[in-house]
C-alpha cells in the first residue's frame, strides 16, 4: 500500500505534541498536515483523499468531540481516532458511539498509533469501495427503462414470469426478454445476485 | 475657744520683775480686748485655775489641757478659763505669796470667777489661805494632791476635790518587779522631805526600812549622784523622786536629771509620774496626768452645772496606774509577764503589723489579686499561645486539606497536561528510533528532536514542580516580598488546563507595574486558585441556561500607590443577593458538593495580611469576587 497517497490530519493545539507526531507520521511514510484548533480543522478538512483524523479530545474553543459532530454534520466520513491526554471514559464512549475509529491515550506509543491508523484506513477503503459499488449499481439501474423497471421490481419479489406477464398485461416471452434485459444491464448471473444488488439499492426484496 | 493664758513664765534665771511688770501690762490689755466679748456672752462661766507647777512642766500641760478639753467639750457655751501658774517648785516665801495675792487682788478686780480649779497641794494651800479675801464665795476644786496631804477641818467651806495615793508601798512594790530579791532601794534626786508631792513617802520610810536596806542619794552633786547610780550593789533599785537643783545649786528639769542618771545606772528606777517613764525611768505605780486632769475637768463640770462643792464628797483618784518602759524591762531582764496586773507598757516597739494592719492586709490583699490576677492572665496569654499554635496547625492542615482538595479536583487536567510533553517526548523518541535505522541518518533532525525532547522534559518536570509545592506539607510559613502579578500568572498556568478541559476561556489582565507584597505566596496562590475554581465551577452550574460565553477573568490593579485590587470575575450563575455575605462562613456552600471551607480559607488568608474580600454580582450576569491587599515598600526580592 502506498501510503503516500494517505493524508493524516492531526488536530491537537500543543504545539510540541503536534510537532512530535508530524515527525513520528512523517517518517513512517505519512503525508501529515497539521491545525492547531478544532475551528481551524473543520474549516481545512476536506475528504477527498484517503485519510484519517487524529484528534485531540481537549482543546480550548471547539473541542474534540464537538469537532467529530459538525464534521459529520458536513459530511465528512474520514475517520476518527481520538487521543487524550487523560483516559477519560465518558467522553470516550461518547466518542466511539459517535462513530469514533478508535480511542488513544497520551503518551501512545507508535506501534499502537500506527496500527490505529492502519485500521482506521482500511476501514476508510472499505468504505469507500461499498460507496463506489453503489453509485456503479446505482448508475447500471439508470440504464434500466420504466417496464425493466417494473419487472425487476418484481422479479426481486419472487414473482415468476406467468405472474409477471399476468400483472403487466404483456406475453410471457416479453417478460423473458426482458428480465435477460435487465440481467444483462445489470451485470447479474442470477436471480440471487439480482436480489443481492436490489437490497443494495434499497428496494423491497421477497 | 476662749482660753487666755494670762501669764506665761519664761523666765527663770532672769530679773524676776520686770517679767511681771510686762505680764501686767499684757494681761490688762488682753482683759480690755476680751471684755466687750464677755458681755456678748452673759451666760458664760469663768473659771480659774491655779497651778502650782511651772506651766512648762510635763505634769502640767496635759492636766491643764484635760480639763480645758473637758469642759469646752461639755458645755454649750464655752467657758472662760483663766490660768495662773504659781510655779511654786522654784518661787517660795510668804513673800511671793503675797505678790501672788495682789496679784490677783488687782488682776481680777473686775472679774467674775465662778470656779477656782487647783492643782497640787501648794495651790490648794495658798487658795485656802487666800479665797476669803480673793473671791470669798466661789467653790473650789482640787486636784494632784495626796491624800496625807488634806485635812479635812483646814480646808476652806465650798471645797471639794480628788486625791491621789501613792504609797512609797507602791514603789517597793515595783521594785521588787524590776530587780528579783530586792534588797534595797537607793534614793535619787531630791530629799524627799523637801518635796511637797512626796512628803507622806518621807513618813512611810519607816515602814519599808524594817524589811529593806534604804540608801539616800539626795542631795549631792549630780555628778556624784551619777557616780553612786552607776556603782550600786547587786539587788538594788533606785528610786527616783524629782530634782530641780542638786546640792550645788545647779538648776535641772527634773525629767532632764532623770535621764542623766538613768544613763549611767546600773538598777532600774522606779518612779512616780507618767512623764518620767519617757525620761529613763524603769517603771513603777505612776501619777497619770491627763488622767488625773480629765477627773478634775468632769468634777469642775458638775460644779458649773450647778452642784454644790459642799455636797460632792473628796474622792481617790484613778489617776495612778502601773507603767513600765518596755526598753528600760529588756534593759534588766524583766518579764513583762511579771508586771503587776492591768499594767501599761510604753515604748514596746510597734511592729509594723500593729501599726499598719489594715494597710498590710489590704496591701497584701491588693497584690494579692494582683498576683492572681498577673498569673491568670500569664496561663490565659500561655493558653492563647497554645490554642493559637494549635489553630495555625489547623489552618495549615485546613490550607493543605483544602489544596489537596483542588489538586484532586484537578487532577485529570494535571494529568492531561503532563501527558502532553510525554506524549511529545515518546512519540519523538521513537521517531528518532526510525531515524537511526535510515540510510543517511538525518542528523539535523535528530538534533532538533533532542531539543524538544529536552523541552518537554522541563515542561514535565514544572508541572510537577507545581504540583509539589501546591500539595507541600509545610510546618513554617514562607513570608517574603513578592510580586503579585507573579503569583497571579501560576495561578493561571496552574488552572489554565482544567479551564481548557471544561472549555472555559482564562483571561489574565495584569497591571502593568510590579505589585510588592509581603505575604507567603504560595497561600495567596491558593487563594487565586480557589476563587478561579469557583468562578469555573459556576460557569459550568450556568452551562445549560447561559449563552456561549464562558469567561473568567483574573485582574490586578493598583488602587493609589498602597493597595492592590485583585477581581476575579465569570459569566456564571452568580450569587443570590442574599448569601453574598454568608459565602464566606465556614462550611456554608452553595454547591451539590462543596466542603464549604473554600471561601473561608480565602478570607481567613486575605484578612491574616491585613487585606478584605467581599463579593459583589455583575450587572449583566455572573459574579466578581474582589480583594484588596496592601502593598509593601520594600522591592520584590
Amino acid at each position: 500500500m502506498n501510503s503516500r497517497n494517505n493524508v493524516i490530519h492531526v488536530v491537537d493545539d500543543d504545539a510540541s505534541f503536534r510537532k512530535s507526531i508530524y515527525r513520528l507520521l512523517s517518517v513512517s511514510g505519512y503525508r501529515v498536515v497539521l491545525h492547531d484548533s478544532g475551528d481551524r480543522a473543520l474549516e481545512n478538512i476536506s475528504n477527498v483523499d484517503r485519510g484519517c483524523i487524529l484528534l485531540d479530545l481537549q482543546m480550548s474553543g471547539l473541542n474534540g468531540i464537538e469537532l467529530q459532530e459538525r464534521l459529520e454534520k458536513v459530511g465528512n466520513a474520514l475517520p476518527i481516532i481520538f487521543i487524550s491526554g487523560h483516559g477519560d471514559i465518558s467522553a470516550s464512549v461518547r466518542a466511539i458511539k459517535a462513530g469514533a475509529e478508535d480511542f488513544l491515550t497520551k503518551p501512545v506509543s507508535k506501534d499502537v498509533l500506527l496500527g490505529a491508523i492502519m485500521r482506521a484506513l482500511e476501514h476508510y477503503d472499505q468504505g469507500q469501495e461499498h460507496v463506489s459499488l453503489i453509485n456503479s449499481l446505482r448508475a447500471r439501474f439508470g440504464t434500466l427503462t420504466a417496464r425493466e423497471n417494473e419487472v425487476f421490481a418484481l422479479v426481486v419479489l419472487g414473482r415468476l414470469n406467468k405472474q409477471i406477464a399476468h400483472q403487466l398485461g404483456i406475453a410471457e416471452r416479453t417478460v423473458k426478454a426482458h428480465r435477460h434485459s435487465v440481467m444483462q444491464k445489470l451485470e447479474a448471473k442470477s436471480v440471487a445476485e439480482l436480489v443481492s444488488i436490489a437490497v443494495k439499492l434499497g428496494h423491497p426484496v421477497a | 475657744m476662749r482660753f487666755i493664758d494670762g501669764t506665761y513664765f519664761l523666765a527663770r534665771r532672769e530679773g524676776f520683775m520686770t517679767q511681771r511688770i510686762a505680764h501686767i501690762l499684757i494681761c490688762l490689755f488682753i482683759s480690755f480686748v476680751s471684755e466687750r466679748a464677755l458681755a456678748a456672752e452673759l451666760s458664760a462661766k469663768s473659771i480659774l485655775i491655779i497651778d502650782q507647777y511651772d506651766p512648762s512642766s510635763p505634769i502640767s500641760r496635759p492636766v491643764r489641757n484635760a480639763i480645758r478639753s473637758v469642759l469646752e467639750s461639755n458645755t454649750s457655751v464655752s467657758p472662760i478659763i483663766y490660768f495662773e501658774p504659781l510655779n511654786t517648785q522654784r518661787f517660795n516665801g510668804a513673800r511671793y505669796w503675797d505678790i501672788n495675792y495682789n496679784y490677783l487682788k488687782e488682776k481680777y478686780r473686775d472679774k467674775e470667777i465662778d470656779l477656782i480649779v487647783t492643782i497640787g497641794p501648794t495651790a490648794l494651800n495658798f487658795i485656802s489661805a487666800y479665797r476669803s479675801s480673793l473671791w470669798p464665795s466661789t467653790p473650789i476644786v482640787f486636784g494632784l494632791v495626796d491624800e496625807t496631804a488634806v485635812a479635812n477641818p483646814s480646808l476652806p467651806p465650798d471645797t471639794t476635790g480628788i486625791t491621789v495615793h501613792r504609797t512609797f508601798q507602791m514603789v517597793v512594790d515595783a521594785a521588787k518587779v524590776l530587780v528579783p530579791g530586792l534588797k534595797r532601794i537607793a534614793l535619787v534626786g531630791a530629799p524627799l522631805a523637801d518635796d511637797i508631792n512626796r512628803r507622806q513617802y518621807d513618813w512611810q520610810l519607816p515602814d519599808a526600812g524594817s524589811q529593806l536596806e534604804i540608801i539616800e542619794y539626795t542631795n549631792l552633786l549630780m555628778s556624784e549622784m551619777k557616780q553612786r547610780a552607776s556603782k550600786l550593789p547587786d539587788h538594788t533599785a533606785l528610786f527616783y523622786t524629782a530634782m530641780l537643783n542638786d546640792s550645788d545649786g545647779k538648776q535641772y528639769f527634773s525629767e532632764e536629771a532623770l535621764a542623766e542618771i538613768a544613763e549611767v545606772a546600773n538598777a532600774p528606777i522606779v518612779v512616780d509620774t507618767e512623764p518620767q517613764v519617757a525620761n529613763g525611768g524603769s517603771g513603777g505605780f505612776v501619777l497619770m496626768p491627763q488622767v488625773a486632769g480629765h477627773e478634775l475637768g468632769l468634777l469642775a463640770q458638775r460644779i458649773i452645772d450647778g452642784e454644790s462643792a459642799s455636797k460632792i464628797p473628796i474622792t481617790g483618784s484613778n489617776s495612778v496606774r502601773p507603767l513600765f518602759n518596755w526598753r528600760e524591762l529588756q534593759k534588766w531582764n524583766v518579764n513583762v509577764s511579771d508586771l503587776p496586773s492591768g499594767s501599761e507598757v510604753r515604748f514596746r516597739p510597734v511592729n509594723a503589723w500593729d501599726l499598719y494592719r489594715w494597710q498590710i492586709i489590704s496591701i497584701t490583699i491588693v497584690v494579692s489579686l494582683l498576683i492572681a490576677m498577673i498569673a491568670g492572665l500569664l496561663f490565659e496569654r500561655r493558653r492563647r499561645r497554645i490554642a493559637e499554635a494549635e489553630s495555625k496547625s489547623r489552618l495549615r492542615q485546613i490550607l493543605l486539606m483544602d489544596r489537596t482538595l483542588i489538586a484532586g479536583a484537578m487532577s485529570a487536567s494535571i494529568a492531561h497536561e503532563l501527558n502532553q510533553p510525554l506524549g511529545a517526548i515518546l512519540a519523538n523518541c521513537e521517531t528518532a528510533q526510525i531515524l537511526l535505522k535510515a540510510e543517511p541518518i538525518d542528523l539535523n533532525l535528530l538534533k532538533e528532536i533532542l531539543i524538544d525532547v529536552e523541552h518537554d522534559d522541563k515542561r514535565a518536570a514544572d508541572i510537577i514542580r507545581h504540583l509539589r509545592a501546591l500539595l507541600k506539607e509545610r510546618n513554617e510559613v514562607d513570608i517574603k516580598v513578592f510580586d503579585l502579578n507573579d503569583t497571579i500568572r501560576s495561578t493561571v498556568s496552574i488552572i489554565e488546563p482544567e479551564a481548557k478541559k471544561r472549555g472555559i476561556r482564562l483571561t489574565c489582565h495584569a497591571a502593568k507595574s510590579a505589585l510588592p507584597i509581603f505575604a507567603d505566596d504560595v497561600h495567596l496562590e491558593q487563594v487565586f486558585i480557589n476563587l478561579t475554581m469557583n468562578a469555573m465551577d459556576a460557569v459550568d452550574v450556568a452551562r445549560d441556561t447561559s449563552t456561549e460565553d464562558r469567561d473568567v477573568e483574573i485582574k490586578t490593579a493598583l488602587l493609589g500607590d498602597s493597595e492592590v485590587e485583585v477581581s476575579v470575575s465569570d459569566t456564571g450563575i452568580g450569587i443570590p443577593s442574599d448569601k453574598l455575605k454568608r459565602i464566606f462562613e465556614p462550611f456554608f456552600t452553595t454547591k451539590s458538593q462543596g466542603t464549604g471551607l473554600g471561601l473561608s480559607i480565602v478570607r481567613t488568608i486575605i484578612e491574616s495580611y491585613g487585606g478584605r474580600i467581599w463579593a459583589e454580582n455583575r450587572p449583566s450576569h455572573g459574579a466578581i469576587f474582589r480583594l484588596r491587599l496592601p502593598l509593601t515598600k520594600a522591592q520584590p526580592s
